[in-house]
């Protein structure tokens, strides 16, 4: 019992990080058809980037606050001098490209950082264990969760009740009407473009003292976050939600309980979601 | 629709949606064409024989460059000829590789019947992904691929007794050709370079015949070659079952040449890699995708010999070459040709 709740909490956790990356994913994918391969890096370089602010000001919370902004105006230089070039000539041509950038910022990384395995800090106020009734949970976790859904909620907010919010989702329905009745439609795929990456990066710090920091960290969540993206909807933030925890879930427990089986019973969901549903689960299928 | 008759075909890339390239003028050189091209073969076989005088170091590089050109190749065959960007070609080289060294190493079989069996089994494998795959077009096309390649990876880390998992299979026994040990360098070369001669000459024959020009037509306009009568999913499920034989010789060689398979040979890491190799050395032509090998590997021989960041350098350079040379190294050196032929 006290094994099923540990497990419980980790599998949340894991899927609120994999939310952090499969938000931006699918939102970017759904308003410009661009599977965004470099979506990992940027989880990378937010937590690298978190852990310079560290070692500076050695607070865990002003490197949560900032780190996300290098990682932003790499995103946002990469959209407007890269991928904009390309969107007259189709997605795959753009997938090629956010491909060859994972290379690079692997490498950039590794030439700043070193090579070597690095673990961020938890703060003072979070370290340590909640012990309710013999069940030991490690209050970082908990502090996950919380803030995974407290960010859930603020996107939510934002896309179904602000202004902007309605404009994102009528580029997702349909960019070219979108367009035509006068929405700056290239505007809005920068910002939630930017949006997007903001969220992998602030994914990254808060995974950083739970993964571990190393060149190559960003593949390691990349596909996992594909997997959620396939099972949840292109483009739908409520999939996206439901499938992380789902994914998140269904990893813990079963590397818990048939490790090795885990990874395969994994990848055949997202094949026999691909087959059945291509649309995912939540998706709205497009013409 | 206008299958583009002839030889090597020219071709302007919409797969990937890369702008189409000017047509490659043939003027009255094309008398010449069957001569040329004779001179061709030659230089080339007559290149490669020569290749393991340059020592055991360069031997194994040209050997390495030329089993990954076969893959790159046979990938083209999807990419560039078909207009299928699949994510997941690893799965036939790496299901190839693994049959050759686990029949040798639990069976104690030959080599030799390892190759034949390796490449069936990847042709299996080829078509039973492609029957599935090919129900789906674009994103999920790739996504799918990638994850067929990924569920085989995850079997192959899981079934530790018999693949070895993630510390990978190793105590395979080359094989003898004629008496002579494929242990020696030179004559492991020999085999590799053979079966990538076999390789080039196929696609060669295979784009030049009515079902290349078929597959050409599905990658320019599947709307127009399905209102034309051609079933083009029988074509699709064709073209992805060959590939993936094609994959499965350069699987094959490799297990020959290094004795060893792990999980990371399944891997959508090398996919990728092979798909840098593909828009690198030009996509849509034959040899290209060979050079892309070639351009491929010495970045990473050379430059990592030099500095530790070698994905950097590959990295810049096929972003590059997406945005400014959408046709490769190939197609560079076609267009300069065709400028000079004037």
């Amino acid at each position: 019992m006290e094994f099923v709740a540990t497990q419980l909490v980790n599998g949340l956790a894991y899927g609120v990080l994999l939310f952090l990356m499969s938000a931006g994913l699918s939102l970017i994918f759904g308003l410009m058809n661009v599977v965004n391969i470099a979506h990992g890096s940027f989880f990378m370089i937010g937590a690298f980037c978190a852990l310079a602010i560290m070692r500076w000001s050695g607070s865990f919370w002003l490197a949560l606050a900032l780190s996300w902004i290098p990682a932003v105006i790499i995103g946002i230089a990469m959209e407007r001098i890269f991928i904009r070039r390309l969107y007259s000539r189709g997605h795959l041509d753009q997938v090629l490209l956010t491909f060859g950038f994972t290379f690079v910022f692997v490498d950039l990384v590794r030439m700043i950082w070193g090579a070597d395995i690095r673990e961020l800090a938890v703060p003072d106020a979070l370290s340590g264990v909640f012990n309710i009734g013999g069940v030991i949970i490690p209050r970082y976790r908990v502090f996950l969760i919380a803030f995974g859904g407290l960010i859930a909620l603020l996107l939510w907010l934002f896309l179904e009740r602000s202004r902007v919010g309605a404009m994102v989702r009528a580029g997702v329905d349909d960019a070219f009407t979108a367009n035509g009745i006068g929405i700056n439609v290239q505007l809005l795929f920068g910002a939630v473009f930017a949006l997007g990456v903001g969220l992998a990066a602030v994914g990254g710090t808060v995974a950083g003292p739970i993964l571990g920091l190393y060149p190559g960290m960003d593949i390691e969540i990349l596909i996992p976050a594909f997997i959620v993206v396939v099972v949840g909807g292109m483009g739908s933030l409520r999939g996206a939600f439901v499938a992380s925890l789902f994914v998140g879930l269904v990893d813990t427990f079963g590397k818990a309980y048939f490790p090795g089986l885990a990874l395969f019973l994994i990848y055949l969901l997202m094949v026999i979601v691909l087959l059945t549903r291509p649309q995912g689960l939540f998706g709205v299928g497009k013409a | 629709m206008t299958p583009t008759p002839g030889g090597d075909a020219p071709a302007p890339v919409s797969a990937t949606g890369i702008a189409a390239a000017k047509p490659v003028v043939v003027v009255d050189r094309a008398a010449r064409e069957p001569m040329r091209r004779f001179a061709a073969w030659v230089a080339l076989i007559a290149g490669l024989a020569l290749v393991p005088l340059t020592g055991d170091y360069a031997t194994g590089l040209v050997s390495e460059i030329l089993v990954f050109a076969i893959f790159a190749m046979s990938l083209d065959l999807l990419i560039g000829y078909t207009g299928l960007l699949s994510f997941g070609h690893a799965a036939f080289f790496g299901v190839s590789a693994y049959t050759v060294v686990i029949l040798g190493v639990h069976l104690g079989i030959s080599g030799w019947i390892g190759l034949v069996a390796g490449i069936v089994v990847s042709a299996i494998t080829a078509a039973i992904i492609g029957f599935f795959s090919i129900r789906v077009t674009g994103i999920p096309f790739l996504m799918l691929t990638m994850a067929f390649a990924q569920l085989l990876m995850s079997v192959s880390i899981t079934w530790r007794s018999v693949t070895g998992g993630t510390d990978g299979l190793s105590g395979f026994k080359r094989p003898s050709l004629f008496g002579m040990s494929l242990d020696d360098r030179a004559v492991q070369f020999y085999v590799v370079a053979a079966g990538f001669l076999f390789v080039l000459w196929f696609l060669r024959r295979l784009i030049a015949s009515p079902l290349g020009s078929i597959f050409i037509g599905i990658r320019e306009n599947e709307q127009r070659m399905r209102a034309a009568g051609y079933p083009v999913d029988r074509f699709k499920l064709i073209a992805f079952t060959l590939a993936g034989s094609l994959a499965g010789i350069g699987g094959a060689l490799y297990a020959l040449q290094n004795a060893f398979v792990s999980s990371d040979i399944l891997h959508w890491a090398l996919s990728g890699d092979a798909i840098i190799m593909v828009i690198l050395g030009g996509v849509g032509t034959v040899i290209g995708p060979a050079f892309g090998a070639a351009i491929f590997l010495m970045l990473k021989h050379v430059v990592s010999s030099h500095t530790d960041y070698w994905m950097l350098a590959v990295g810049a350079i096929f972003i590059l070459c997406v945005i400014f040379l959408p046709l490769g190294f190939w197609g560079v050196v076609r267009s300069v040709r065709a400028r000079l032929g004037k």
